[in-house]
C-alpha cells in the first residue's frame, strides 16, 4: 500500500495562524494530539525521523503530546513501512508548532474523498462553571450537514472542514448529524456526554459513499472554578436570630404595657 | 386617653387606691423584664466572629500546585525531543465514566455525621450549597472522594435562621484528626485533616479549592467570620483540608 497522501493546504495555513497564543498558557510548548480518520489505513507516524505512533488505526486518537514550539517534520507510513524501506504515504515537511497552544492533527478526507491532513486549534478558554462547550468538525467524505442534539439543530449548515462551537449546560445529549435542511440521518444518533469544564469535540469522519461516517471524540479542558461557597444563611452560627427577634418583640411588648400602666397609674393619681 | 365626655370608663372611672397600687406593681415587674428582656435581645443581635477552633491562619495548605519547572533555556534543547511510543485509544463516542458518588461524611472527633447529596453551581455562578442544613452538598462538576487526583469540594451552611446547623461543629476540627466517607457502592473512604483555615471570600483561593488536577485532598467548606448583613453573607469561608489517610 503505497498511497501518497498529499498535505491539505489547511494543515500549514490552520497552524500558521496559531501565532497568537493564550496568555494564560505556556508559550514554549504545546498540546499536541493526533486523530486519525481515513478510513481503511493503519499508518506509523514517524514525527523528524522518529516512530512516534505505532500501528496507528482509523477511529483512534492519540493521547495528548507536549511538543516544544518550533518546526517539526511528520511523516504518516502505511503500517510496516519505515523511512528506510518505503515512501511515506503522507508527509508535512517543517510545520510551525506555535507555543501555548492546543492543536489536534487530523488525518482524515476532503468532501471529495481524497486524503488530506489538518491542524485545528482546541478551545480550552475556560467556560462557565456548570457549563460545557461542544466542537464539531466536519472532516468526512460528505456533503454540508446540520448537527442536531435531542433533535434540535445545534449547528447548521457545516461543511469540510468547517467546525462550530456552542456552549451549553453540562450534561448528556443525543446528538446526531443529517443532511442540511434534512431529517436524514447521516450519522448517529449517539449519547455524547458533554462534562462540565470540558471542550468535548465531536469530529465526523469517513465517507458517506462508502458507508463509513463514523464520529470520533476527544476531550480537552476548560474548566472554571465556582465564583463561591455561600455556606451561611443567617448570621447565626453562635444564635439563633429567631429567639433574638422573639425577645425583642417581647421586650417591646412588655414596654409598651408597662408604660401605658404607668400612664394609667399616673392619669389615676 | 381623656375624653371630654368623659364616655370611657376605664380612664374616668375612679378605683380603689389598692388597686391602683397594684397595677403600679405591675408596670414596675413589666418595666423591669422589659429591660432585661430588650438587653438579652439586643444581646443575642450582636453578631460575633465564627471561627475555627484551630484556625491556622498564615498557613495557607491551599496554594495553588506549582507546575513542574520548565525553565525556556531548554526549549531549544526540546524543540528536538518528539515522543515516542505515543499512546492511542478508541474515540468513539461512549457514555459517561460512571462515578461512585459521596453518601456521608462523618468527623467523629466533632461528632459531625451528614448525609452528603450532589450539587452544581447556582444562577449566580456559586457552588450551590444545600439548602437543608443537614445535608452537605458535594461539587458534582469536580472529582468525587477517592478519586485520584484533584481537589473533591463538600460543603454545607454553617448556620440558618434557627440557628447553628450541625455542620458547624467542623468549627471545632483540628488537624491530624479523621475524616470518612461513605460511597454510593458503600466503599468507607478516611482522610486524615491537615489544615482549617479561616478565609476571606475576597480572597479565596476558587481555582486551588476546584482544582481538577494535583493530589487529590478533601476539602470541607463552610462560613464563618463576620456577619455581613448588608452583604447577607458571612465575611469568610472555613475551609478544612483533608488528605488520604492509608492507615
Amino acid at each position: 500500500m503505497k498511497r501518497k497522501l498529499a498535505i491539505g493546504a489547511g494543515a500549514a495555513l490552520a497552524l500558521a495562524t496559531l501565532g497568537g497564543a493564550p496568555a494564560f498558557a505556556a508559550d514554549h510548548e504545546s498540546t499536541v494530539s493526533v486523530l486519525h480518520g481515513v478510513p481503511g489505513l493503519t499508518v506509523d507516524v514517524y514525527i523528524n525521523g522518529e516512530e512516534a505512533i505505532s500501528d496507528f488505526e482509523p477511529g483512534t486518537l492519540t493521547d495528548p503530546m507536549m511538543l516544544a514550539a518550533g518546526s517539526y517534520d511528520i511523516q504518516v507510513f502505511a503500517d510496516g513501512e519505515t523511512p528506510d524501506s518505503g515512501e511515506p504515504a503522507i508527509e508535512a515537511m517543517g510545520v510551525e508548532v506555535p507555543g501555548g497552544a492546543n492543536l489536534t492533527l487530523v488525518a482524515h478526507l476532503t468532501e471529495s474523498g481524497d486524503p488530506t491532513l489538518g491542524a485545528f486549534a482546541n478551545d480550552t478558554e475556560p467556560v462557565a462553571a456548570g457549563e460545557a462547550r461542544l466542537t464539531v468538525r466536519h472532516l468526512a467524505a460528505a456533503p454540508t450537514v446540520d448537527v442536531r442534539a435531542n433533535e434540535s439543530v445545534v449547528v447548521e449548515g457545516l461543511s469540510n472542514p468547517d467546525g462550530a462551537s456552542l456552549e451549553t449546560a453540562a450534561g448528556t445529549v443525543s446528538a446526531d448529524v443529517v443532511l442540511t435542511g434534512t431529517s436524514d440521518v447521516a450519522i448517529g444518533p449517539a449519547d455524547l456526554d458533554l462534562a462540565e469544564g470540558v471542550n468535548t469535540i465531536v469530529t465526523a469522519w469517513g465517507s458517506a459513499e462508502d458507508g463509513n461516517l463514523a464520529l470520533a471524540v476527544q476531550t480537552v479542558e476548560a474548566h472554571s472554578a465556582p465564583s463561591g461557597v455561600p455556606s451561611g444563611l443567617g448570621g447565626n452560627a453562635q444564635q439563633s436570630a429567631l429567639t433574638a427577634l422573639l425577645a425583642f418583640a417581647a421586650a417591646l411588648g412588655l414596654a409598651t404595657v408597662a408604660v401605658r400602666q404607668q400612664r394609667l397609674a399616673k392619669e389615676r393619681g | 386617653m381623656r375624653t371630654t365626655d368623659g364616655l370611657s370608663p376605664r380612664t374616668t372611672r375612679r378605683e380603689p387606691a389598692r388597686r391602683a397600687r397594684r397595677r403600679r406593681a405591675v408596670a414596675l415587674v413589666a418595666a423591669v423584664a422589659a429591660v432585661g428582656a430588650a438587653a438579652f435581645g439586643i444581646w443575642q443581635l450582636i453578631p460575633r466572629p465564627v471561627e475555627p477552633s484551630a484556625s491556622t491562619v498564615g498557613a495557607p495548605a491551599t496554594a495553588a500546585p506549582t507546575p513542574a519547572a520548565s525553565p525556556d533555556a531548554t526549549s531549544e534543547a526540546q524543540a528536538a525531543a518528539v515522543p515516542t511510543g505515543v499512546g492511542t485509544r478508541d474515540a468513539s463516542p461512549g457514555a459517561a465514566a460512571a462515578v461512585d458518588a459521596p453518601t456521608e461524611v462523618r468527623v467523629p472527633s466533632v461528632g459531625l455525621a451528614l448525609d452528603v447529596i450532589p450539587v452544581g453551581v447556582r444562577e449566580d455562578g456559586q457552588m450551590d450549597v444545600p439548602e437543608l442544613v443537614r445535608e452537605v452538598g458535594w461539587y458534582r462538576f469536580g472529582p468525587e472522594p477517592g478519586a485520584t487526583e484533584g481537589s473533591s469540594v463538600l460543603a454545607a451552611h454553617v448556620d440558618s435562621d434557627r440557628g447553628p446547623a450541625p455542620m458547624s461543629e467542623i468549627l471545632d476540627a483540628v488537624p491530624g484528626e479523621s475524616v470518612e466517607i461513605t460511597t454510593a457502592s458503600g466503599e468507607q473512604l478516611r482522610y486524615r485533616i491537615t489544615s482549617v483555615e479561616q478565609l476571606s471570600k475576597d480572597e479565596l483561593p476558587l481555582d486551588a479549592i476546584f482544582a481538577r488536577d494535583g493530589d487529590h485532598v478533601l476539602r470541607l467548606i463552610t462560613c464563618g467570620g463576620e456577619w455581613d448583613a448588608a452583604a447577607g453573607a458571612y465575611e469568610d469561608n472555613i475551609v478544612v483540608t483533608a488528605v488520604p489517610d492509608a492507615s
